[in-house]
């Protein structure tokens, strides 16, 4: 019973470490991932949807099935959020490799720069 | 490409022009922000070539009409000239490699860097030839040349903000680093920053501060869930205004109680980085899970504490402790309980706009 006691505090003190170290290679990939996928678009359509993902912001353009993540700052101009402001049917528009992507709405154009 | 700027001093240079004049392009800003067409004091005698620029370069010193800007270029290389074919002359004599031009000022542009005419009257000032905006094609954008635009402002951060002709506006991402003005204001706001994102600093004040209340209902496994209100007290999108989470937590040990749950986290990445949207974490859409652990004394009311490390992209996680007040039940009997698992939180409403 002892022994099993043991193995039981065992693994517990295994799992921390590996779940920080699998955990952090795991997502520092994904992010790595993500970011090549949305800095190579040329991203230009009507947004089919918007959430909050990866601790970033994920959407989907319509008719296409790239789902994009990125990690906006604040709006240039008003320090809006992107995942705040940008509603399905909104236009984004960026062309590869650019530094900024742009949100059309239909009163407004908010300019979004992003993490790397 | 390395030599980053020939210097010449304003009367050796002023003897190239004919009527002693340069132009008017230097790059300033003292509160974050400002408008090319008013506030930037033009020669009436020619136009206005605005150009920033890059990495490699030394740290300015600008003396400006409202006082000395120190600018330290950053990553990247920036360049602005919206006459292309023309800024490479002046009336009409050539920028040459005598005033510290590589060439093709008719190519490029804007590959020249003069110093403002207010500093004609006080030789020994220094004029800046820049020599290094030689390709409008570097695949890393490095010597990137935008023409046809304007420089509309600076926004937070110092990114450079243009517009084309049409009223257009883009950003770039590469800023110069103003690192200096003869405005208090601004040396003021740096230094608080520094002070605010110290690591003591951020160690006894959170990036995230958060008040909550949940329960737990786990004899060997189990689940809880808590609501809380959290505050970003770093990074752009810090606010006084909250974000409202949810968060369900499943695990195993042996935890049964209703506790209010004060604390905070620390992003061990760099404050500038913190994003409100990193209190999220979904395991639905693809993040790994916050993984926490809490422990108490026990005996019908509790007091205990909980840590959590959540996973990041940039590689640094986020770390958080609570403090755990209420009521509970032991184990055993000792006063004591304990548990350990994994959790997802969901933002149910920000406060910010």
């Amino acid at each position: 019973m002892n022994k099993q006691f043991n193995l039981i505090k065992l693994a517990i003190m295994l799992i921390i470490p590996i779940f920080i170290i699998i955990g952090s290679k795991l997502t520092i990939d994904k992010g790595k991932q993500h970011f090549t996928q949305f800095n190579t678009a040329n991203i230009n359509g009507e947004l089919a949807s918007i959430k909050i993902a990866y601790k970033g912001v994920q959407f989907q353009l319509k008719n296409e099935k790239a789902k994009y993540v990125f990690y906006p700052n604040a709006d240039l101009l008003e320090n809006k959020l992107f995942d705040d402001v940008a509603e399905k049917g909104d236009i984004v528009i960026k062309p590869a490799f650019s530094d900024t992507l742009k949100l059309v709405k239909k009163d407004k154009t908010f300019l979004y720069t992003f993490d790397k | 490409m390395n030599a980053p700027f020939l210097h010449r001093s304003l009367t050796e240079a002023k003897n190239t022009f004919s009527n002693g004049h340069l132009t008017s392009d230097i790059i300033y800003g003292d509160s974050g922000s400002f408008n090319l067409h008013n506030d930037i004091w033009i020669s009436q005698y020619e136009q206005v070539f605005p150009m920033m620029y890059g990495e490699r370069y030394t740290i300015h010193e600008h003396l400006t009409p409202f006082g000395l800007v120190y600018l330290k270029e950053l990553t990247g290389f920036f360049a602005e000239g919206p006459n292309i074919g023309t800024s490479g002359f002046y009336n009409n004599l050539s920028f040459d490699d005598d005033l510290g031009n590589v060439n093709s000022s008719i190519e490029t542009g804007c590959n020249t860097h003069r110093q403002t005419d207010w500093v004609k009257d006080k030789p020994g000032q220094e004029a800046y030839f820049d020599k290094n905006v030689t390709s409008k094609d570097d695949p890393d954008l490095k010597g990137r040349i935008y023409v046809g635009k304007t420089i509309w402002g600076i926004g937070k951060s110092n990114i450079i903000i243009y517009g084309d002709e049409n009223g257009n506006l883009s950003a770039f991402h590469r800023p110069i680093e103003i690192f200096g003005t003869k405005t208090k204001k601004n040396d003021l706001e740096s230094d608080k920053d520094e002070f605010w994102n110290n690591p003591i600093i951020r160690t006894v004040v959170p990036d995230f501060i958060t008040i909550g209340f949940g329960f737990n209902g786990i004899v060997g496994f189990g689940g809880g869930t808590s609501i809380e209100i959290n505050w970003i007290t770093r990074g752009p999108e810090a606010s006084w205004k909250p974000v409202l989470t949810i968060t369900q937590t499943i695990g195993g040990g042996y935890s049964i109680d209703a506790t209010l749950n004060i604390g905070g986290a620390k992003y061990l990445g760099n404050a500038n980085n913190i994003k409100r949207s990193m209190l999220q974490t979904n395991t639905c859409t693809g993040d790994l899970p916050t993984m926490w652990g809490s422990a108490g004394f026990t005996a019908g009311g509790k007091i205990g504490a909980t840590v959590n490390y959540t996973p990041t992209k940039s590689g640094y996680g986020i770390t958080s402790q609570y403090i755990n007040i209420g009521v509970g039940l032991p184990a055993g009997p000792i006063p004591v309980n304990g548990a350990g698992g994994v959790s997802n939180t969901w933002i149910l409403y920000d406060f910010y706009n």
